[in-house]
């Protein structure tokens, strides 16, 4: 048969799937399919949201002079603000919808107790909406990251993320695989740990160098023990079922997870050297931030060997290209990371804008495109429909990846500079500043960038959700019989032949 | 692994370990840091000072503290005389160290400035004094009035840099008179006693910070 | 009271060894033995047999060997995979 066709077109020869799993697979996002959809959607109006925080408080750095009159736009509250909004409503609202998403395929049941997930995530953002006007009332908590009020925000987020943390862990309490994959873990793990420590970071006992001590331990932990874990299961996830092959060694996941969890929940302090500190404390964190290379090393080289000699499949996969890049972020903030806690280098890049580029290599170029690359996979799966325009993805995509280069390298050579320019006690601070303009306005210009892709991206999602017709005639892929097209049609060899 | 029992002591394990060693443990070693005898508690305007510091996020680009000066430029840039101990931050509830200067630390700015019309008319517009600054403007704090308007034991000043128009002055508003009163009120040049000097040169822990 | 410095290396040496008595035991009972198959969870047939249009001949020929004939691709268009 092969003989008497041209090459490029592929045999088939027997029905399209298996039928048990696929039965699996449509009950699985059949239960997750509501609270996944309003999370997803929640997401993203906090991405626009937090966009704008962000560009008054880019702009606000080099223009100071714009919109002081009110105190709800005063530079120290939209700063805050656009952190908030970004942490705890894109990046965990979009987590949440992967959580419940991913568990009910990965154990192969149901989503249980869907309604505790979704009065969860209204939970959830009833909280984040009363944070955000909070903080620009003025009545920051005054740590960061923990900004929002403590008494009337807070326990919304304990309770909405322990809501969908019940719904998960009763899911997987009647779990029908025999082995948990290690994205469950990773799920598992992060919808333990954030409870504690947002609990552990908000208590209201703490003063002095204490306040500072569990600020900077929840703050470097919603980092390592929330956001990375939830988007490493995501990777791990992705990239194997796209690809067509099982992670390249999982004893190195196993590895990578729990030398994770040891070593990350020990960082916090390195936001702190110098600082008024006792030392052993200080020391602790440094050893564990350098100890970090092995879990970051065990993820690195499990993804490349998954991936190697199949980079290709970046030109044809739009959620791949994406979860590529951020795995490869990954990889490069954590060594960044490893390096910027040594106090030789500390020295130099500890209250500059190196720290500012680090965490956005980090919250963007590995949590918010590792979250947008889920997205691009899991909701036509949910809908039942492709994605209306590959055009408007990979116009999202170069536009969020140049933009990034914009902001952060400008960024971090200015906050070299403004290192070098602050360790000489004879400049002024004059040429502190100077040193950095230019990298202020960079990023300026990285973040219209970024701010331009993601109004590319909520609008085809919008367009999504409101069920436009795929532009190009693309069949709903998850159909057991697809439809052929007449584009098909000249190359299609009848199905069940043998 | 199959036992979930197994993974969900280990990831407990793991945060109460981190909880014990950087939380905790700290905790019970805080009693011993010793009230400075120098230091006052803030007074009642000083510490509405120290909230609107707070509520307007001045942290996000000044810090306040001073680090070692053995391996930074902290005390030589004249920010203080000595490193900055735990001591120094025993009333400040939250702690306002920060992890960005975009600005000069201010933990000892009472000390460099002690002007209430510097403070006053810097906070008003900061590039009313320096043209370079970055510094946000806090118009809102203030009210601007015609200078003759002023009754007698009012307090105004007027701002130079072109940035009023001219015969107004500016009249402080409560926050920003207890902004500036928290301001002055930052100095932590007292002498610290010994055994308590801070320095992070001996990282086998030799010298520790106040705590034992 | 001890140096913090010793109390922070005896908590460290304790756990530490805790932590690897732990991981003796999950291994002599048997807990890695099939580790391997788990990489193996997420996967369907169709993640296997359905042919990529990034592979070529070769690896598709070890596809083929491994998993069987292959699939048509589920849609020409944006490629998200099987399912």
């Amino acid at each position: 048969m092969s003989a008497t066709l041209p090459s490029r077109v592929i045999e088939y020869a027997k029905p399209i799937t298996d039928m048990d799993n696929l039965d699996i697979r449509l009950r699985a996002d059949a239960s997750s399919r509501q609270v996944a959809l309003r999370a997803f959607a929640f997401a993203v109006v906090w991405l626009i949201v937090g966009s704008v925080f962000g560009m008054l408080a880019s702009l606000k750095l080099h223009m100071p002079d714009w919109l002081v009159s009110n105190a709800a736009l005063t530079f120290g509250r939209i700063r805050s603000a656009h952190l908030n909004a970004m942490a705890y409503g894109w990046a965990s609202s979009a987590m949440l919808g992967v959580s419940v998403w991913i568990i009910p395929r990965l154990v192969h049941t149901e989503l249980r107790v869907p309604r505790a997930a979704e009065a969860g995530l209204y939970f959830w953002n009833i909280g984040m909406v009363l944070g955000i006007v909070g903080i620009l009332a003025g009545y920051s908590d005054g740590l960061e990251w923990l900004e929002m009020p403590r008494y009337w925000a807070d326990p919304f987020f304990v309770i909405g993320g322990g809501l969908v943390g019940l719904s998960l862990l009763s899911t997987i309490a009647v779990r029908e695989v025999e082995h948990l994959y290690v994205s469950v873990w990773y799920i598992m793990a992060a919808f333990i740990w954030f409870p504690i420590i947002f609990v552990v970071g908000n208590w209201p006992t703490f003063s002095g160098v204490e306040s500072a001590a569990v600020n900077w331990f929840y703050a470097h932990n919603a980092l390592g023990l929330w956001l990375t874990p939830v988007c490493l299961a995501a990777a791990y996830y992705f990239i194997p079922k796209i690809l067509g092959r099982p992670i390249y060694s999982y004893q190195l996941s196993l590895l990578g997870f729990w030398t994770l969890g040891f070593f990350y929940s020990l960082n916090g302090m390195h936001h702190l050297i110098g600082g008024p500190l006792p030392t052993w404390m200080i020391t602790t964190s440094i050893v564990a931030s350098g100890l970090m290379i092995i879990p970051v090393m065990a993820v690195g080289v499990n993804q490349h060997m998954t991936l190697n000699k199949r980079f290709g499949a970046l030109r044809y996969s739009p959620t791949l290209r994406f979860i590529v890049f951020g795995s490869v972020a990954y990889t490069l903030v954590s060594l960044q990371g490893v390096f910027m806690a040594f106090r030789e280098v500390n020295r130099l890049t500890h209250f500059t804008n190196v720290t500012v580029a680090h965490a956005h290599l980090g919250l963007y170029s590995f949590v918010t495109m590792i979250m947008f690359g889920s997205i691009y996979y899991i909701l036509p799966r949910l809908l039942g429909r492709e994605w209306v325009s590959e055009r408007l993805i990979s116009w999202h995509f170069w536009t969020v990846a140049i933009g990034q280069i914009v902001y952060l390298v400008p960024l971090t050579v200015a906050g070299m500079v403004q290192g070098v320019a602050m360790a000489d006690p004879t400049s002024t601070w004059e040429q502190v500043v100077k040193a950095m303009l230019p990298g202020l306005i960079g990023r300026s210009v990285g973040g219209t960038l970024l701010t331009i892709g993601h109004c590319v991206f909520a609008y085809h999602v919008f367009l999504m959700f409101r069920g436009s017709r795929s532009r190009q005639g693309l069949q709903p892929f998850h159909e057991v019989a697809p439809i052929i097209t007449r584009r098909d049609k000249a190359t299609f060899v009848a199905r069940g032949a043998a | 692994m199959t036992r979930i029992w197994l993974l969900l002591i280990g990831v407990l394990a793991i945060i109460v370990f981190a909880t014990s060693l950087l939380v905790v443990i700290p905790n019970t070693m805080i009693g011993n840091v010793r009230v400075p005898k120098q230091l006052a508690p803030y007074t009642p305007q000083e510490a509405r000072g120290r909230e609107v510091y707070v509520a307007e996020g001045c942290v996000y680009c000044h810090s306040q503290q001073v680090r070692d000066p053995v391996y930074t430029s902290d005390k030589a840039r004249g920010w203080g005389p000595r490193a900055t101990v735990p001591a120094d931050y025993i009333y400040d509830k939250p702690h306002q160290l920060g992890t960005m200067r975009t600005g000069p630390d201010l933990i000892n700015i009472g000390v460099r400035q002690p002007s209430e019309q510097w403070h006053h008319t810097h906070l008003f517009n900061p590039r009313s004094l320096m043209a370079w600054s970055i510094m946000p403007a806090f118009p809102y704090l203030y009210t601007v009035r015609d200078s003759s308007s002023i009754k007698p034991g009012e307090i105004s000043y007027s701002v130079a840099g072109g940035k009023l128009p001219p015969g107004k002055v500016i009249v402080p508003s409560p926050d920003a008179d207890a902004l500036v009163a928290y301001l002055k009120s930052l100095k932590r040049t007292y002498p610290v006693p010994i055994g308590d000097e801070p320095t992070e040169r001996s990282i086998g822990g030799r010298s520790e910070h106040t705590m034992p | 009271m001890l140096p913090s410095s010793l109390t922070v290396m005896l908590a460290i040496t304790i756990l530490g060894l805790l932590t690897v008595a732990a991981f003796g035991w999950a291994w002599l009972k048997g807990h890695f033995d099939r580790i391997n198959q788990q990489a193996l969870i997420p996967m369907d047939d169709d993640d296997f047999t359905v042919a990529r249009p990034w592979e070529n001949a070769s690896q598709r020929a070890q596809r083929v060997e491994e998993f069987g004939p292959p699939h048509r691709p589920a849609t020409p268009g944006i490629w998200g995979g099987t399912q």
